[in-house]
């Protein structure tokens, strides 16, 4: 099967590759796994106080297209709102890279990565409120 | 083409689909089956068939000689490992092939972070001794956790019937793609850290 050229430049250039301090309240980290294939992928953003994906990283250990799907998610990613984030679809990948049918799941792979990383930043998010909800009549009673 | 391979459908000649691999073998589609006696049929039945013994015959019995026996060696090839019947198995039984359906089975969180921290740990591997001491423990890891998925692909084998395959086959899919990690990171810490 012939990869489309941007699967080949991605695979051999991949963009923002790499790990974010997965501990970091404004990080959220995505895992997914390609079910029978062996394949697993990390990906990682950045948001800032006013809801911007800064930064996007990613580890991907899979074929050529899962490398390439993650590749072109964490680009697209970038500058990005966490709604435009959340409204992400695989299907534009599919598109952009031009991938086979055969492929197709990794840029599922990619899209549950991406939701993943933003469950795992809402949930932080919401971790914090709750620590300050508690916190605050505390400070109250301090004051 | 042998005549018995062609039907008719909806008024047009076509070619049936070839027997599976277990009707090759006469066998019933099982995930369990006693592989000595199945490489004892091999055997024999490769004999019977061997195109040595049709030289003589005319040519469509040497075509037809010659099919059989790729058939065989095809069907044996799939058939005499567990984990690539049940791959197979899978496939006769759901109509896709296994690892390309694209179904979004999820795989424990747990396991996706453990894998995807060995494969860092691979890759971050330059040589040093206590990586390499690290590395040789994820392997023993992977083998450990490998052979429990064995021992659940063993115990939905034991259980697997025309009744009840239709509850084991999610069992069994879920139990081949935790053993795909493990037998993926088994190979590739075998080649860094040997």
């Amino acid at each position: 099967m012939a990869y489309s050229e941007k699967v080949i430049d991605h695979y051999e250039n991949p963009r923002n590759v790499g790990s974010l301090d997965k501990s970091d309240p404004s990080v959220g980290t995505g895992l997914a796994g390609a079910p029978s294939c062996g394949d697993v992928m990390k990906l990682q953003i950045k948001i800032n106080d006013a809801g911007i994906i800064e930064d996007a990283k990613f580890k991907t250990f899979g074929c050529g297209s899962a490398i390439a799907s993650s590749s072109l998610a964490t680009e697209w990613l970038k500058g990005r709102s966490v709604e435009e984030a959340r409204a992400m679809k695989n299907t534009a990948i599919v598109e952009e890279l031009n991938l086979p049918p055969v492929k197709i799941h990794c840029s599922v792979l990619a899209e549950e990565a991406v939701k993943a990383a933003l469950e795992d930043y809402d949930k932080k998010q919401a971790a914090r409120a709750a620590t300050r909800e508690v916190r605050e009549p505390e400070l109250v009673g301090v004051v | 083409m042998n005549l018995e391979e062609l039907h008719f459908d909806n008024g047009e000649l076509k070619a049936s689909a070839p027997p599976d691999h277990f009707a090759v073998f006469g066998l019933p589609r099982t995930l369990n089956l006693d592989e000595a006696e199945l490489e004892q049929d091999f055997f024999a039945l490769s004999r019977r068939f061997h195109p040595d013994f049709f030289v003589t015959k005319s040519a469509d019995q040497q075509i037809l000689s010659l099919k059989k026996t790729s058939a065989l060696n095809n069907a044996y090839r799939v058939l005499k490992n567990k984990i690539s019947r049940a791959e197979y198995l899978i496939e006769l039984e759901t109509g896709v092939a296994f690892g390309e359906s694209g179904e979004a089975k999820q795989v424990p969180t747990e396991l996706l972070s453990d894998v995807m921290e060995i494969r860092e740990r691979i890759m971050d591997f330059d040589g040093e001794d206590s990586q390499r001491a690290a590395l040789q423990r994820d392997k023993i890891w992977a083998q450990q956790k490998q052979s429990e998925t064995d021992t659940e692909i063993n115990r939905i084998a034991e259980g697997w019937n025309d009744a009840t395959k239709a509850d084991l086959i999610s069992d069994l899919k879920d139990a081949l793609s935790e053993r795909r990690y493990f037998s993926g990171l088994i190979r590739d810490l075998g080649k860094a850290s040997d």
